[in-house]
């Protein structure tokens, strides 16, 4: 029989996991091409809510897991063809087409659509762990000095238990239907910054001449669903958003954010000042954790 | 990162075949063959010399002359001359073109007012085959004309001949994207335009086909703002 | 061997947090280690000598067992205290080196089945209590060889130098020793000590069956009993979250407040039975 046991009602662990889940950031920057437009991002997310069971299998079940998009900038660049002056036939071919035509100048260029859409709320719709108790060790600590020598240079041993996920269901980010809204409004706005030398009369001409721009955006990245569903598909599969998140829960959720951490040994007596008296510290050895309907209970043993 | 700025392209309200802008383009038919040697002068003193054989051997029927890159190399900025025909440039200012093909002088860039001679490269002092400040029988200049408003056009050669009218008005928004229509043909006789009164819309082509010496000057009379959005 | 909650004697599995939001337990041969370690990183809380025998541990009762850590840190393996003064023995003063060393410490929960209580504690072990078996051994330099070396003060009266007063005379040499076991009985509760539910321990009797007369081994028995339970009041205290719950971060935060789980539904609390000493917290969640 293990020396200690430790038990945490369903309650408890869910004050638990508040905390490492209140406690978690993440962030990325990224860039790629796609066809005709490059891309880049840079997002940051935290988890917020959330349901939480406790189950026999020895898994904790979390549902509906909302993930708050802290930063959700992005930007698509791509080839505007603009507009061209000139081009037209100045005599015809007699047997149809041009036979000499005017020389034309085309103003375009390279231009960019930055996008916001920071405070979206996207969900990690399940997500099972079971737990996973871990004994670090500094990897910095030197060779051949106490426990307690570890701890004055703050390089403890600790035990530590992780969730570790066994199964994540991420749902697709799903956009407001304003977007089309708001890509209209950047588009215009982009054009606007980048012909910002063209003078005001002469926006009505370049307007007409570039026409509906959300046809003209979908004519050039080679659009053919619906604005909103592009959109959900450059985040969710482009730019593999789900797949983010799926990785930061995996690798850096549960590999750096532990529901219980402490160090070994362990302090059960203060020490004095001058380390006079030195603390009085219990080597606790083969810590496990598992989780039932009911609660989650540790056991270990004290060491010699 | 934005497109590259062209200022002159809107600051550019009047036109003149003999100082040659962005917005124009001079058309002349070399019938004869043989080789030719032409000169450009430019703003501020600058010129230039380029070369045109023109061959029953070269199926070629356009070449096109961009009198800014003889004159000055092309600015960074400058805007990419889609130029379609092409016409054979052997080494920056020498040309091809076959025999009753054309000549097109235009400007990629730059302020403009340019003007371009030729004549036979074995006749010296040579004789004019083509003078863009007095254009014959013959030539077209082609003009684009972008700011709606009203103008006035005038042939400096032909003084007693009546000025023509032209207006440029601003597209109609409709469902798609605005494409211009298909240029206006404006004859020049010594007894003035045909036809007379001109109505364009921004950014239509008109084509001044010169029946008399010509020096085609248009001005810009009263412009017009945009409607409101 | 992973624990799945206890089973009542019915035979029905409970979950340890039935009745409680957080449950610890610590067996008696945990609690034997942990006793162990303590007399091992703070040796001079269970060892007191004289300094002549701090300062020469060899002459100890019994060898002292302390962590690399005590010399390393400069810590004393003994508490000092002053030697033991010869009762009217004034001019000049006479003290005797004396040591005294806890050296074993043993305990046992309820149902007690490792300690043999005596007869005068009346077993068997009552529930919810705690037996402990503790071996005292101490040692008196009684420095008889050493007497001759006192010379008696002058009186004072006129015509004599008055005496030069200092220390008393301590003699010298190796303590004569002996050990004695001692039992105690014990049980548990919870008080808040500096803001914290602490784990409070109470002594109910201690017996040294060696001892006779009777009066002196009552009195014998009362000292340690005050001995170990102000030891335990001042030295030894256990804030439960810190000592049983690994301090859970959560437990810190501002809007949580820890208390122990009341009576009904924990009819004892901590609980001293199946050989474990048992806690049982509640926490409230403010806003």
């Amino acid at each position: 029989m293990s020396h200690i046991t430790v038990a945490a009602s369903a309650k408890a662990f869910e004050q638990m996991f508040a905390l490492i889940r209140d406690d978690f950031h993440f962030s990325k920057t990224d860039g790629g091409s796609w066809g005709p437009f490059t891309w880049s991002y840079d997002v940051a997310f935290h988890f917020q809510g959330g349901t939480l069971q406790l189950n026999n299998d020895g898994t904790v079940e979390i549902k509906h897991l909302d993930v708050v998009w802290d930063a959700l900038e992005f930007q698509v660049c791509f080839e505007l063809p603009g507009f061209c002056i000139g081009g037209f036939c100045i005599i015809p071919d007699p047997f149809d087409g041009c036979w000499v035509s005017a020389p034309k100048i085309c103003i375009g260029g390279p231009i960019c659509l930055p996008f916001d859409l920071s405070g979206l709320v996207s969900e990690v719709d399940d997500l099972k762990a079971n737990l996973l108790a871990q004994y670090w060790v500094d990897p910095t600590r030197p060779a051949g000095i106490s426990d307690l020598t570890a701890e004055f240079m703050a390089k403890s041993n600790e035990w530590k238990v992780f969730l570790n996920p066994v199964f994540v269901d991420v749902l697709p980010i799903d956009v407001p239907a304003t977007i089309e809204n708001i890509i209209q409004n950047v588009f215009e706005q982009a054009i606007e910054n980048a012909f910002s030398w063209v003078p005001g009369w002469a926006w009505s001409i370049i307007w007409a001449l570039l026409g509906p721009l959300l046809d003209l955006l979908k004519s050039i990245l080679g659009i053919v669903e619906d604005i909103q569903n592009w959109v959900e598909d450059l985040l969710n599969s482009i730019f593999n958003l789900v797949a983010l998140i799926e990785t930061a829960i995996a690798q850096d959720f549960a590999g750096a954010y532990p529901l219980i951490t402490f160090e070994d040994p362990y302090p059960i007596l203060d020490g004095g000042p001058g380390h006079n008296p030195i603390p009085v510290k219990i080597p606790i050895r083969n810590l496990a954790a598992t989780i039932d309907a009911a609660e989650m209970v540790i056991t270990a043993d004290i060491g010699t | 990162m934005t497109p590259a700025p062209h200022p002159y392209i809107f600051a550019q309200t009047g036109l003149d075949s003999g100082a040659l802008t962005l917005l124009g383009t001079l058309v002349h038919k070399m019938t004869e063959p043989g080789e030719y040697r032409g000169t450009v002068s430019g703003p501020a003193g600058a010129s230039a010399v380029f070369y045109l054989t023109v061959t029953k051997e070269s199926a070629v029927n356009q070449v096109n002359i961009d009198l800014a890159a003889l004159t000055a190399p092309p600015s960074s900025g400058a805007a990419d001359c889609g130029c379609p025909g092409g016409g054979s440039s052997g080494g920056g200012n020498v040309f091809t073109v076959g025999q009753h093909g054309y000549a097109v002088f235009h400007l990629s860039g730059g302020a403009g007012g340019h003007a371009v001679r030729l004549g036979r490269a074995s006749a010296e002092p040579a004789a004019k085959a083509f003078d863009s400040t007095q254009l014959k029988d013959g030539d077209i200049f082609a003009a684009s004309l972008l700011r709606p408003g009203a103008y006035k056009v005038t042939n400096t050669l032909q003084k007693g001949a009546p000025a023509a009218d032209l207006t440029v008005a601003y597209p109609q928004a409709g469902k798609g994207a605005y494409t211009p229509p298909s240029p206006l043909r404006v004859e020049c006789t010594a007894q003035g335009f045909r036809p007379s009164k001109l109505e364009l819309t921004a950014m239509q082509g008109c084509l001044f086909v010169c029946a008399a010496p010509s020096r085609i000057v248009v001005e810009l009379v009263t412009a017009l703002d945009p409607p409101a959005s | 061997m992973i624990a799945i909650g206890f089973v009542q004697a019915w035979g029905r599995v409970m979950p340890y947090t039935s009745n409680c939001d957080l449950y610890a337990a610590v067996n008696e041969a945990g609690i034997n280690l942990v006793a162990l370690h303590v007399m091992r990183q703070r040796p001079s809380l269970v060892n007191y000598a004289t300094a002549a025998i701090a300062q020469d541990p060899e002459l100890a009762c019994v060898q002292v067992v302390a962590t690399p850590d005590v010399s390393l840190y400069d810590n004393p393996l003994f508490t000092t205290e002053p030697p033991l003064p010869l009762l009217g023995v004034e001019t000049p003063p006479v003290a005797l080196n004396y040591c005294a060393q806890l050296t074993k410490a043993e305990v046992d929960f309820y149902p007690g089945d490792i300690i043999t209580l005596p007869a005068e504690m009346n077993p068997p072990l009552a529930q919810q209590h705690f037996a402990m078996t503790a071996q005292l051994c101490a040692g008196l330099v009684c420095g008889w060889d050493e007497l001759g070396k006192v010379q008696p003060w002058p009186p004072q009266v006129a015509g004599f130098a008055p005496p030069q007063k200092g220390p008393p005379f301590v003699p010298s040499g190796r303590p004569t020793c002996f050990c004695l076991d001692a039992f105690v009985i014990g049980h548990v509760g919870i008080r808040q000590l500096f803001g914290f539910p602490t784990l409070s321990v109470s002594i109910d009797a201690v017996d040294v069956p060696e001892i006779a007369p009777p009066g002196m081994k009552a009195a014998l028995d009362c000292y340690l009993r005050d001995t170990i339970q102000l030891v335990l009041l001042e030295q030894l205290t256990f804030p439960l979250v810190h000592t049983f719950f690994f301090d859970f971060s959560f437990l810190s935060l501002p809007n949580i407040t820890v208390l122990p789980a009341p009576n009904p539904p924990v009819p004892n609390n901590p609980a001293i039975e199946d050989n474990q000493l048992k806690v049982f917290i509640d926490f409230e969640v403010g806003p």
